[in-house]
């Protein structure tokens, strides 16, 4: 701006020989210097540092190296054989790691508390490690720990030692294997979860439905219900210990209670209807379900604590398949009120 | 007047010196001292037929007219950060009590709770637990850092798992010898000495022509070893920066260094995000970088912004 001005100013240059004259004056060529230094100030700071943009790489799942867990006695080696097995299969169904066959292992064997030779993993290309120990206490009970290291970075990256009854061996590997996946993936893992389903066999005329239960990698399964009668649409509780079903018992279609813990069943309401489509609140205290009378179904509410039945819906269309919101206020359900099926959402304290 | 007429010519001169030096540089908005560069992909083929960049002067680069890329420069302004080993900055704190089984402090167990158990004072004589495996195949560099090279704890010795394995191993550890001699061929000289000999004229298009060879150098170097984090939820909008001071062989002479590491504490995705880049950048597969020693002074300091692909 100030130089446009000075511009304008000044009147033009009388001649072509004064002005190349005066480029050699002294306060030109100060400024000149000024500018050629600055630039060249800036210039050379410009070059100092290399920025590489990478925006490409590979999808390929983490070698990951998991020897035996290490035991002194023999059923501590046996169940560090199985511990390790079960984390290498639930990271490997993940699809998100490769388990390092244990054949290329160059260290063979990791004693606990003592850091990895990483050279030896590293040419076997692991980029993680999991080493850990089994131990039984003096109690009886098992100890098991684990450290997952980085490999590269020669660090640990997470290590947990956990207590339990020797024959829980299997959960506290898949409880392991979430904690491997959480820190490497930065998600939650789901291998310390189970299934519940209805397992169905039997001829076709006569199949036999069987309220059945399993670890998320097939281990540990078992029936609940004897097939006497047919159970349908089994729900988990928010802490896995309960599941609410329907059951045709003696040929009244109820929802049903089942404690895992206990095997203990118990109905659900004193319905004179059928009821049916039961699902639990997201904080474990209530179920919802529909209850179907006379050609007309509505939803209903229990509490678990209380056992209050809340009617929630009243209305002669069918309402039935209701499911609670994340917070436990508002309840989607399906209707045909409006002549079609429709989804529908109420909400309030009272639902 | 005359004072008038001198001011403006020396400005029209000063601007003509700014257009055809300084100008690029001055334009770019990343003002601390980064050359934000663009990175094309080049085959392999066309990568070989210009192996050195400085062998050809401003030949016919596949049109790369600096585009928008400085718009998504980083704009940080990241005061050089401290010099946290980025270990210690991506380290989770200590680990959670125990989930369920009862936690059970045992303070004989130094498990665990107490922080980072990790340089554990091995317990056990064995010769192996030393921090630092033989850094024999190392060539001449700061022999303290990263493990740019397998440091290879010779198998020959060992009990040998199957045969064939082992032949394997024993080629792979011969390739990567052979690699390191043909590294430290590359680069015997005295540095001081040979950066010194080496009178860098270049002009500003010059120098921004080598700087993205030179990326997309290191760029296909880097990429087959990084594994994009798909695991993470809401990784792809996210940039980490990681610094490396380069000794002159390619090896590092710093520790990665994560710019801002209070993220790490906050952003799970950013953790996850910088720890399978540093992953990359120090898997021995593809370290230490193959650079051309003469244009040391060009990477001798890089910023490698890794951006998971949508």
């Amino acid at each position: 701006m100030t130089g446009k001005t000075s511009f304008s100013d000044s009147p033009p240059p009388t001649s072509g020989r004064t002005m190349i004259f005066r480029l050699f004056r002294p306060d030109f060529l100060f400024a000149l210097l000024v500018f050629v230094v600055a630039a060249a100030g800036i210039h050379s700071t410009a070059t100092a540092q290399l920025r590489v943009d990478i925006t490409r790489g590979t999808v390929q799942p983490m070698p990951i190296a998991i020897p035996e867990f290490f035991g002194e006695r023999e059923n501590e080696v046996e169940v560090g054989r199985q511990i390790a097995d079960v984390i290498a299969g639930d990271l490997e169904r993940s699809g998100l790691f490769k388990p390092i066959d244990r054949r290329a292992f160059i260290q063979t064997v990791m004693a606990p508390k003592v850091r990895p030779r990483f050279g030896d993993w590293r040419q076997i290309n692991a980029q993680a490690l999991v080493s850990g120990n089994a131990e039984t206490q003096p109690d009886g009970r098992l100890k098991v720990e684990f450290r997952l290291w980085d490999v590269f970075g020669e660090a640990q990256l997470t290590g947990l030692q956990y207590f339990t009854v020797p024959d829980n061996w299997r959960r506290v590997a898949h409880i392991i294997a979430d904690e491997i996946y959480k820190r490497i993936t930065g998600e939650s893992g789901y291998f310390d979860t189970r299934i519940v389903y209805i397992s169905e066999s039997g001829p076709a005329k006569r199949r036999i439905k069987r309220l059945a239960i399993m670890d998320q990698d097939g281990a540990n399964h078992r029936y609940l219900t004897d097939g006497r009668s047919l159970v349908l649409t089994p729900r988990f509780s928010p802490t896995a210990q309960e599941i609410t079903y329907l059951s045709y018992t003696a040929n009244r279609p109820r929802v049903y209670l089942y404690n895992i813990d206990t095997g203990q069943q118990e109905i659900l309401g004193d319905f004179p209807g059928m009821t049916f489509s039961p699902r639990f609140s997201f904080d474990g205290n209530r179920v919802i379900m529909s209850m179907a009378k006379d050609g007309n179904s509505d939803i209903y509410s229990m509490d678990l604590r209380t056992r209050r039945v809340r009617q929630l819906t009243n209305h002669p269309s069918i309402d039935t398949s209701p499911s609670y919101a994340p917070d436990d206020r508002r309840v989607v359900f399906n209707s045909d009120r409006g002549g079609t099926q429709q989804l529908y959402v109420m909400e309030g304290d009272e639902v | 007047m005359r004072y008038g007429v001198s001011i403006s010519a020396a400005l029209h001169v000063a601007i003509l010196i700014l257009a055809v030096v300084g100008l690029p540089s001055l334009l770019s908005p990343d003002r601390e001292d980064t050359v934000p560069v663009a990175v094309e992909m080049i085959s392999e083929k066309e990568l070989a037929e210009q192996p050195s960049p400085k062998a050809a002067p401003p030949i016919p680069e596949p049109a790369k007219p600096e585009p928008p890329e400085k718009a998504e420069a980083p704009p940080a302004p990241p005061p050089p950060p401290p010099p946290t080993p980025p270990q210690q900055a991506i380290r989770i704190p200590p680990p959670e009590p125990l989930a369920k089984p009862e936690p059970k402090p045992e303070p004989p167990k130094p498990v665990a709770k107490p922080p980072p158990p990790e340089p554990e004072p091995d317990p056990v004589p064995k010769p192996q637990a030393k921090p630092k495996p033989p850094p024999e195949p190392e060539p001449p560099q700061v022999a303290t850092k990263t493990p740019a090279e397998p440091p290879v704890p010779r198998p020959k010795t060992k009990p040998a798992p199957p045969p064939d394995e082992l032949e394997s191993l024993l080629k792979n550890l011969a390739k990567e010898k052979r690699k390191q001699d043909k590294v430290k061929e590359a680069a015997p000289a005295p540095k001081v000495a040979a950066r010194t000999e080496t009178p860098p004229k270049r002009s500003a298009l010059q120098e921004q022509l080598a700087a993205q060879r030179l990326a997309r150098m290191i760029m296909e170097q880097v990429v087959p070893c990084w594994s994009i984090p798909i695991g993470a939820k809401d990784v792809q909008a996210i940039t980490v920066d990681i610094r490396i001071r380069m000794n002159p062989d390619g090896t590092y002479a710093t520790l990665p260094q994560i710019r801002n590491t209070k993220r790490i504490a906050s952003d799970t995705a950013f953790q996850v995000l910088a720890e399978s880049a540093i992953r990359a950048l120090r898997d021995p597969k593809c370290t230490p970088l193959k650079l051309p020693y003469e244009d040391y002074d060009d990477w001798k300091d890089i910023v490698f912004g890794f951006t998971p692909p949508n």
